[in-house]
């Protein structure tokens, strides 16, 4: 550059040096938010260090991560759902673990009543979406519109600044927030009045009307089609997937109406007949209590020990137990498990 | 591709070095360059629709030159008519035909049309009125039109005023002065957008999507809310866009100049959005009040409400904005007529005349408020029921039994917003309308001029942190608090 | 009309418009200078000329007017040569 543009190349200078400070507080931020647990980094290096021997994978969404307590199956198992899980993260998560578990033997999805219709793009937590593609390396439901999504390549801009500098203020700590070893987040049984405003029927006819403003048929087409390409790549293995619905409270089940929920049992009905899906339903299982829950669609420490058991005796039964050529098992209505 | 996006900030750059680098030394190729990276920004959105504002830039270009080479006056006046058959024809096709008919329901208009019609048609008319020498140079006349700072929010720059800029470089001096005061700019309007408007934007929207299911306090917030809520985002845009181009070595006009402190109406749509009031009175206002002008008192109010009016249906095909216009044009007519005889009442009481400079301002803000209220609302009931709801009665009331702090905190939860979210915004639009009046008193400069690089430089450090921390960058809720 | 005259003549319309028996005016003088005299005000001060003047003015001649001193040029440019 010839030397009249001096005063210019001075300002450039000036820019870099202004921008000096700036930057190494963000290299600190980002160093020390990289070292960072959170529940998906977690889940990434649980699953990692139970890879060889593991036997079931559980995943879902905020209901079976609080209801399913691996340590409950009598086998190495490992619960991989998360807050606000969709299935197409559950069947990319899944999609990344298959080669690498030789003794996987099942695979249970956990889901509530509205699983088949939701995608995690259409809740108000989409922005969980860039912690899948940062911890877990899988695809977006749709893939990002700009060029560069600062949230991917940001641990500041991936918890927002706000978050991040209070992390950094409290000596950047762990806050995957009260994980098992094995991937279960047990909610202890809450206090009468807890407990009372979680089955609330005001606060039960608002979640449930959340759930179903958002539900999509679109998203319906996507996740059966999900669900259908990994129970066909399980089945190469010889390892079945279970889908099935959590226990809710009756309030919930009420409020979702019977029209809602026939859709759903018919998209189940149809993952079963064309890719051999086996379903269960404890939805409205009357073994379950309002003290088994924490709210309307989440199980407490008690009730999650107790479908777990459920779960390894009924469902999980015909695999786990030595190898017997057994026909898939259904919800059972009376208390005496019934196969179908 | 936005402006306050990474994906510009990440390009920005690049573009700066390479335009200084090379558009400096070689002054020739800054149109060329500046067309470009107009091109390639335009392109982002939409390329086909860049293509056809470069269509129009080029067929205005001809236009001007034809005009400047008709030797009658008839022949000049026919093809101004021409152009502006094909501008304004362009512009309410994709501003008004998918509101009024179905087939072209899902028309969308090319981003920018708005400014750079009103660009071209500046062009135009100076060229007839003889303000301005047709533009030789069709790069630099495309590089006028799509100049790409300016294509979002303006500000509306006159050929007059770019041009030259474009075409004799700024010595480098000027260009590296224009540069930081680029940044600064650009820091300002920034801060405006994410930590005032945006922040404000939670509260207004909100209450505006349903007013009747909040109390007539959340409807009052709401309302002031508004008002500094779109004077925060569109100041902050334009600022950023003058900073932008400042960065390019192009100096444009301000488009905000402290509007709520203006003392009547009038001088508020001097001060408000001052490049589209200023082409709209050099090029709406005047003409057609001159040719009313022996219609007396109704040659004026008739000019003020097409004035009005085009500034109201410029926003878009909704009564709303057409109620809009005519209240402003109400305000603006009786304000104007009987201006004269408030100041000669005023004169004979100077006491009540010292008041007066105190109570005006504050007066006039709150007409604007009004008016912005229907400006904003969903529909002309809703801007009824706004209007008809402001009085806080109940929490007045509340406060009269339940003492203020009991009443507030019982409002706020009514509200079902978090206030600490929203307060946060109101120093920060103090602080921001300090820096403005002390800049146009020219403190700014003296008190700037005095203070020590460091200290200036931590000044900015901070107001950038502020931004990241205060800001919403990223509107996120939560359901489970946690990651 | 000799343009000093014309200046004459002129401040007597501006004081009239403005309301202000003190106000002056020379050919330096823009709208910025003078309070009141906004676009507004602009058409106002115009018709008052035409009628002061007996002239008629295009748009097109207002609007390339910059200052005071223009507007003097403009009248004296338009006004019948028999006029002393």
């Amino acid at each position: 550059m010839p030397s009249s543009e001096l005063p210019v190349q001075r300002v450039a200078g000036r820019i870099l040096l202004f921008c000096a400070p700036l930057l190494v507080l963000g290299g600190w931020l980002e160093r020390g938010l990289a070292g960072v647990e959170n529940s998906y980094s977690a889940k990434v290096r649980g699953v990692g260090a139970v890879m060889k021997d593991v036997e079931v994978l559980v995943t879902g969404g905020s209901g079976a991560l609080d209801a399913i307590d691996p340590s409950g199956l009598s086998v190495p198992a490992y619960n991989l759902a998360n807050a606000s899980q969709s299935l197409h993260y559950d069947c990319a998560i899944l999609s990344t673990l298959i080669e690498d578990t030789p003794k996987l033997r099942a695979v249970v999805i956990g889901a509530p009543l509205w699983y088949l219709s939701k995608e995690l793009k259409n809740s108000p937590e989409a922005w969980r979406q860039h912690f899948y593609a940062v911890f877990w390396r899988v695809p977006m439901e749709d893939p990002p519109k700009s060029f560069i999504t600062i949230q991917q390549h940001s641990y500041t801009a991936l918890y927002t600044p706000p978050a991040a500098m209070e992390y950094a203020a409290a000596g950047f700590p762990p806050i995957d927030g009260g994980l098992t070893a094995d991937g279960w987040e047990p909610l202890e049984v809450p206090s009468p009045e807890v407990a009372a405003s979680g089955l609330d029927p005001i606060w039960v006819r608002q979640h449930v009307a959340g759930h179903l403003a958002a539900m999509r048929t679109e998203s319906e087409v996507r996740n059966l089609a999900a669900v259908a390409a990994l129970s066909e790549r399980l089945n190469e293995r010889g390892v079945p997937l279970y889908f099935g619905w959590l226990p809710v409270s009756a309030g919930y089940n009420a409020e979702f109406g019977p029209d809602a929920r026939a859709h759903q049992r018919q998209m189940m009905e149809r993952l079963k007949a064309d890719s051999g899906v086996r379903l269960f339903d404890y939805s409205t299982d009357p073994r379950f209590s309002d003290s088994d829950f924490y709210n309307a669609d989440h199980m407490n420490r008690v009730g999650a020990q107790k479908l777990t058991a459920v779960l390894r005796d009924e469902v999980l039964a015909p695999v786990l137990s030595p190898p017997v050529l057994s026909p898939p098992v259904l919800s059972p209505a009376p208390p005496t498990p019934a196969l179908e | 591709m936005a402006f306050l996006s990474v994906d510009f900030l990440l390009l920005l750059p690049f573009a700066l070095v390479l335009f200084h680098a090379v558009g400096g030394p070689r002054g020739g190729l800054r149109a060329p360059l500046l067309l470009a990276f107009s091109v390639a920004f335009h392109a982002t959105w939409s390329v086909h629709y860049t293509a056809l504002l470069l269509g129009t830039s080029v067929a205005t270009f001809g236009i001007g030159k034809r005009i400047g080479s008709e030797p009658q006056d008839a022949g000049k006046w026919r093809w101004l008519m021409v152009g502006l058959a094909l501008l304004l024809g362009q512009l309410a096709l994709f501003k008004y035909a998918p509101a009024l008919s179905t087939p072209l329901a899902s028309l969308v208009a090319p981003l920018g049309i708005s400014y750079t019609t009103f660009k071209l048609v500046s062009y135009l008319v100076d060229v007839y009125w003889e303000k301005t020498e047709p533009e030789t140079d069709v790069v630099a006349f495309t590089a006028y039109s799509l100049f790409f700072p300016q294509i979002l929010s303006g500000p509306i720059q006159r050929a007059r005023d770019f041009l030259p800029q474009l075409k004799q470089p700024a010595s480098p001096d000027v260009r590296a002065e224009r540069i930081v005061s680029g940044l600064r700019w650009i820091l300002f309007g920034v801060f405006q957008k994410f930590v005032v408007a945006d922040r404000l934007a939670m509260l207004v929207d909100r209450v505006f999507a349903a007013p009747q299911e909040y109390s007539n306090l959340g409807i009052l917030l709401a309302v002031y809310a508004f008002a500094i809520q779109l004077y925060s985002d569109f100041s902050g845009l334009t600022n950023v866009a003058i900073g932008l181009g400042l960065l390019f070595g192009i100096s444009s006009h301000a488009n905000f100049d402290a509007p709520f402190s203006s003392p009547n109406i009038q001088e508020f749509w001097r001060r408000w959005h001052m490049t589209l009031s200023s082409w709209l009175t050099d090029y709406v206002f005047t003409p057609l009040r001159m040719s009313l002008r022996n219609y007396g008192d109704w040659g004026l109010v008739l000019a003020v409400v097409a004035n009005m009016l085009a500034i109201g249906i410029w926003h878009g095909a909704s009564w709303t904005f057409v109620a809009f216009g005519l209240i402003n044009a109400m305000y603006v007519s009786v304000s104007a007529l009987t201006l004269k005889a408030r100041n000669r009442w005023f004169k004979t009481r100077p006491l009540l005349a010292r008041a007066r400079k105190l109570i005006d301002p504050v007066v006039t803000f709150h007409m604007v408020v009004a008016a912005f209220a229907v400006f904003r609302a969903g529909s002309l009931t809703d801007a009824g029921y706004i209007l008809t709801h402001v009085l806080p009665l109940d929490f007045l009331r509340a406060i009269d039994s339940a003492g203020f702090s009991a009443a507030a905190t019982e409002a706020l939860r009514g509200m079902g917003l978090g206030f600490d979210k929203i307060y946060l915004a109101i120093p920060a639009f103090l602080l921001c309308e300090t820096v403005v009046h002390l800049h146009r008193s020219g403190a700014l400069a003296r008190i700037a001029g005095r203070t020590p690089v460091a200290i200036r430089w931590a000044g900015y450090h901070g107001l950038i942190l502020a931004t990241l921390l205060f800001g919403v960058l990223e509107v996120r809720e939560f359901i489970y608090a946690k990651f | 009309m000799m343009p000093t005259a014309v200046l004459e003549k002129l401040t007597a319309v501006f004081r009239d418009v403005f309301d202000d028996d003190a106000l002056l005016i020379v050919a330096a003088t823009t709208a910025s200078d003078i309070d009141d005299w906004d676009s507004l005000a602009h058409v106002n001060l115009v018709v008052a000329v035409e009628k002061a003047f007996g002239l008629s003015f295009t748009t097109k001649e207002i609007s390339s007017l910059n200052n005071v001193g223009e507007f003097v040029n403009l009248i004296h440019r338009k006004m019948p040569p028999s006029r002393a």
